[in-house]
C-alpha cells in the first residue's frame, strides 16, 4: 500500500513531466559487470548499469522456490503449462534435433544443465522462449536461421540469462505494483475530476511496464554473450545472428508501422551494435568455436519440412529473404531452387506460375537431390496454366519415380482427367 | 525470444465467461443426463482426474497472483472432502496414484484432460451464457468426450470420471481499499471470486452425464470447512 503510494505519486511527477523509467541500455552491461569481465571502453554506455527496482540475486544451481512464496505461485502454474507441452502435438520430436540441442543447452549453461529443459517446438520463425521454472522452448525455424553452432549458443544463453535472473518474477512484481498504484492514482484525479489525465496515466504505465521488459531483454543478451563465451563459443556470432533476421523483418510490410513505445523487445538495430561492441570484452583466444559443420548435419535431412513450414507461414517475401540466404551458403541447391519454385506456385500472382517452372528446371539441374515432389509440383502448374499434355507427363515422371507416394492415387486421377 | 509465460489452452476464455457469469449475478444451472448413477456398489465407482485448481491474490490494480500454498492447501481440501462425500452415497471413489513422472508421460491421459477442458469450457461458454447459446444445442444436453474416454476406465477400473476446474481469488488489503474508495466515489468494482466447474462423464461412452458450474464473491477453498460448502452448492444437483 505504501509502496504503491509513493510510487503513484513517482508517476504522477515524472511521467506527466513527460519521462518514465524508461529503456536504459546500460542493461546490456550487468552480466559482465558482475562478472568482473567488462573493459570499460566498451561499455554500451559511460556509467556503471543501473540496478532494477525488484532486483534479484541471480539462482542458484537446483533451485527451488519457497513454497510459501510468490515465486512459487508462477511455477506452480508453469509446471502445469510444462505437463501440457509434454504431450503437445507441435513438439518435435526428432531424436538427434533433441538430443543436440539439450547437448548445446548443457555446454552453454554449464552447472545450471540440469535446471533447464529444453522443448522443440515445430513451428516457423525464430524464437525462442524461458518460462521461470526452466522449462525453455526453442522453434524449430531456428535452426533454419542461425548460420552456425555458436548463434545457438546465444540464443540459449539469452533464455538462460532470464531463467537465472528470475525476470518473470521481477516482472509479475512489476506489474502488480504498476498496476496497484494506478487504481490510487486514477482516484486521485477521478476525485480531483480530470479524467483524462488518468487515461494518460494507464498509457504511460503500460509504456513503463514494456521498457522494464525491454531492460530485461537487453540484461539477458548480455548474459548470452558471456554464457556462450564460457563456454568456448565465439561472442562475435552473437551479434551476426540479427542479421537475417532484420532482412527479414524489413521485408514484411508491417515493419515501418511497428511502435517502439509498446514492444516487447528493443530494436534489432540496437542490439546487434551493442553485442558486436561488447563482444571484444568477453573474446579471448578460448572464445574460437563456431561449429558450422555441426549444425549443418543436424540441419541437412530436415531442412525440407523446416522450409516447409516457413512457407506454409505464407510470409512470401520474408521466406524469400531466408531462401536466398540459404543458397549463398550453397548446401542442396537443387532443394532451394525447388522451394523458390513452391513459394512462386503457392503465391501465384503475375507471371508467377511461369516462374515456378523455370525454377523447377534450374532444381532439375542444380547439385544437391531435389526433393521427391519436384515433378508433381511442375505438373501442378502446368495443369493450372492449361498445358495438360506437359502436366501429364510431369505425373507419370513423379509417378514412376514414386509409385508408393502417398498421394499416388490422386495424382493417377488426375492424368485420367480429358484435357480441357 | 521472450521470458513470459502464457495461458495455454482455454483457460483465457474460461475466465473471460466466468467474468460475465459474476457480473450477471447468473444463476447456477446444472445439466445432466441421467439423474441417478446405477444402483449396484459395482457400478458407481468414480476417478477423480487431478483437478485443475488456482488459488490467487487479487491485487488493487487487478494483478492475480498465484499462491502456491493456498492452491495445495485447496487441492488437498477438494480430494478429502469428495472422498468423503462419495462414501456417503455409496460411490467409491477410485485412488488415482498421481506422480508428476506419470502424469506427465501418460500422453494419452493428458490428451483426455485437455480434451476435456475444451469440452467443459464449451459447456459453460455456450450452454450457459445467455448471448453463447448454440442453436444446435438447444434444449439439448449431448456433449461427450468420445469413446476414446474408455481408456480411463481401463487405467483405472472405474465407471465414471469426475473432474474439477476451480479458480478462486481473494482481495488483498490493498484491493479491499480501492474498493472503499471506489464505493466512496460511486463506482464499484469486484473483489475475489470463486469459479469452477465439475463434469461426470460415463467413462464407457464418453457421455458427459452431469455438469456444473458456480461462479460466485464468496467461499473459501483454504480451510476444510469452506471447501466443503463450495462442494456442497457445486455438487448440489450430483447424479444420487
Amino acid at each position: 500500500m505504501i509502496r504503491a503510494a509513493r510510487y503513484s505519486a513517482a508517476l504522477l511527477s515524472a511521467c506527466l513531466a513527460g519521462g518514465c523509467a524508461g529503456d536504459d541500455t546500460s542493461y546490456y552491461n550487468r552480466a559482465l559487470e558482475k562478472n568482473g569481465e567488462v573493459v570499460s571502453q566498451n561499455r554500451e554506455s559511460g556509467a556503471e548499469s543501473t540496478p532494477f527496482p525488484y532486483d534479484l540475486a541471480d539462482l542458484s544451481p537446483a533451485h527451488r522456490p519457497d513454497p510459501k512464496s510468490d515465486e512459487a505461485g508462477i511455477w506452480y502454474h508453469m509446471e502445469k503449462v510444462e505437463r501440457r507441452i509434454k504431450t503437445a502435438g507441435e513438439r518435435y520430436r526428432n531424436r538427434e534435433v533433441n538430443a543436440y540441442l539439450a547437448s548445446v543447452a548443457c555446454r552453454v549453461t554449464g552447472s545450471y544443465c540440469k535446471d533447464v529443459r529444453i522443448y522443440v517446438i515445430r513451428a516457423a520463425g525464430m524464437n525462442a522462449s524461458m518460462a521461470p521454472n526452466g522449462m525453455m522452448s526453442i522453434r524449430t525455424g531456428l535452426l533454419l536461421r542461425a548460420r552456425n553452432e555458436a548463434q545457438l549458443a546465444a540464443v540459449i544463453g539469452h533464455e538462460a540469462g532470464h531463467y537465472l535472473r528470475q525476470h518473470s518474477l521481477q516482472r509479475l512484481r512489476d506489474v502488480i505494483d504498476k498496476t496497484n498504484s494506478l487504481v490510487f492514482f486514477n482516484f486521485i484525479l477521478a476525485a480531483a475530476g480530470i479524467p483524462v489525465a488518468g487515461d494518460l496515466a494507464v498509457l504511460a504505465a503500460l509504456g513503463d511496464i514494456q521498457a522494464y521488459g525491454r531492460n530485461h531483454e537487453r540484461e539477458a543478451d548480455g548474459y548470452g554473450l558471456l554464457l556462450m563465451s564460457r563456454a568456448g563459443y565465439d561472442p562475435e556470432e552473437a551479434w551476426k545472428i540479427w542479421d537475417l533476421t532484420l532482412r527479414e523483418m524489413k521485408a514484411t510490410k508491417d515493419y515501418e508501422d511497428r511502435s517502439q513505445f509498446l514492444a516487447s523487445h528493443p530494436e534489432p538495430e540496437e542490439r546487434m551494435a551493442v553485442l558486436r561492441k561488447l563482444a571484444k570484452s568477453v573474446k579471448t583466444d578460448k572464445t574460437t568455436d563456431i561449429g558450422r559443420e555441426r549444425l549443418r548435419e543436424i540441419v541437412a535431412p530436415i531442412r525440407a519440412e523446416l522450409i516447409r513450414d516457413e512457407l506454409n507461414a505464407r510470409r512470401f517475401d520474408a521466406f524469400e529473404v531466408l531462401l536466398d540466404q540459404l543458397i549463398a551458403d550453397g548446401d542442396n541447391l537443387a532443394e532451394l531452387y525447388y522451394f523458390k519454385g513452391e513459394m512462386r506456385r503457392l503465391r501465384a500472382k503475375d507471371d508467377d506460375l511461369e516462374k515456378a517452372l523455370a525454377f523447377y528446371a534450374k532444381a532439375a539441374q542444380a547439385p544437391g537431390t531435389p526433393p521427391p515432389g519436384l515433378k508433381r509440383s511442375a505438373g501442378l502448374v502446368q495443369y493450372k496454366l492449361g498445358r495438360i499434355d506437359a502436366a501429364k507427363e510431369s505425373f507419370a515422371a513423379y509417378l514412376k519415380d514414386n509409385p508408393q507416394a502417398p498421394d499416388a492415387g490422386i495424382v493417377r486421377h488426375l492424368l485420367k482427367r480429358p484435357a480441357k | 525470444m521472450d521470458g513470459r509465460g502464457r495461458i495455454p489452452g482455454p483457460a483465457g476464455a474460461i475466465l473471460a465467461v466466468a467474468a460475465l457469469l459474476v457480473l450477471g449475478a447468473c444463476q447456477t444451472t446444472a445439466h445432466h443426463t441421467r439423474a441417478k448413477l446405477p444402483p449396484e456398489p459395482e457400478k458407481r465407482r468414480i476417478v477423480l482426474l487431478p483437478p485443475d485448481v488456482e488459488l490467487s491474490i487479487l491485487h488493487a490494480g487487478g494483478g492475480n497472483e498465484i499462491n502456491a500454498e493456498w492452491t495445495r492447501l485447496a487441492r488437498q481440501n477438494l480430494s478429502a472432502n469428495l472422498a468423503e462425500r462419495f462414501g456417503r452415497i455409496n460411490a467409491r471413489l477410485v485412488e488415482r496414484k498421481a506422480s508428476a513422472a506419470d502424469f506427465g508421460e501418460d500422453a494419452k491421459e493428458v490428451q483426455l484432460l485437455k480434451l476435456h477442458e475444451a469440452v467443459g469450457a464449451s459447456i459453460l461458454i455456450h450452454q450457459n451464457q445467455g448471448s453463447m447459446l448454440l442453436p444446435t444445442k438447444e434444449g439439448k444436453f449431448d456433449w461427450s468426450l468420445g469413446p476414446e474416454a474408455r481408456y480411463l476406465k481401463r487405467k483405472y477400473g472405474a465407471d465414471y470420471a469426475l473432474f474439477v476446474f476451480m479458480r478462486d481469488s481473494y482481495a488483498s488489503s490493498g484491493r479491499v481499499a480501492a474498493m472503499i474508495f471506489a464505493a466512496a466515489l460511486g463506482v464499484g468494482i469486484r473483489g475475489g471470486v470463486q469459479l469452477g466447474f465439475s463434469s461426470l462423464v460415463d467413462i464407457e461412452t464418453g457421455e458427459v452425464v452431469w455438469f456444473n458450474h458456480l461462479a460466485r464473491a464468496s467461499g473459501d477453498l483454504r480451510t476444510p470447512e469452506g471447501a466443503a460448502e463450495t462442494i456442497d452448492v457445486l455438487l448440489a444437483s450430483f447424479p444420487k
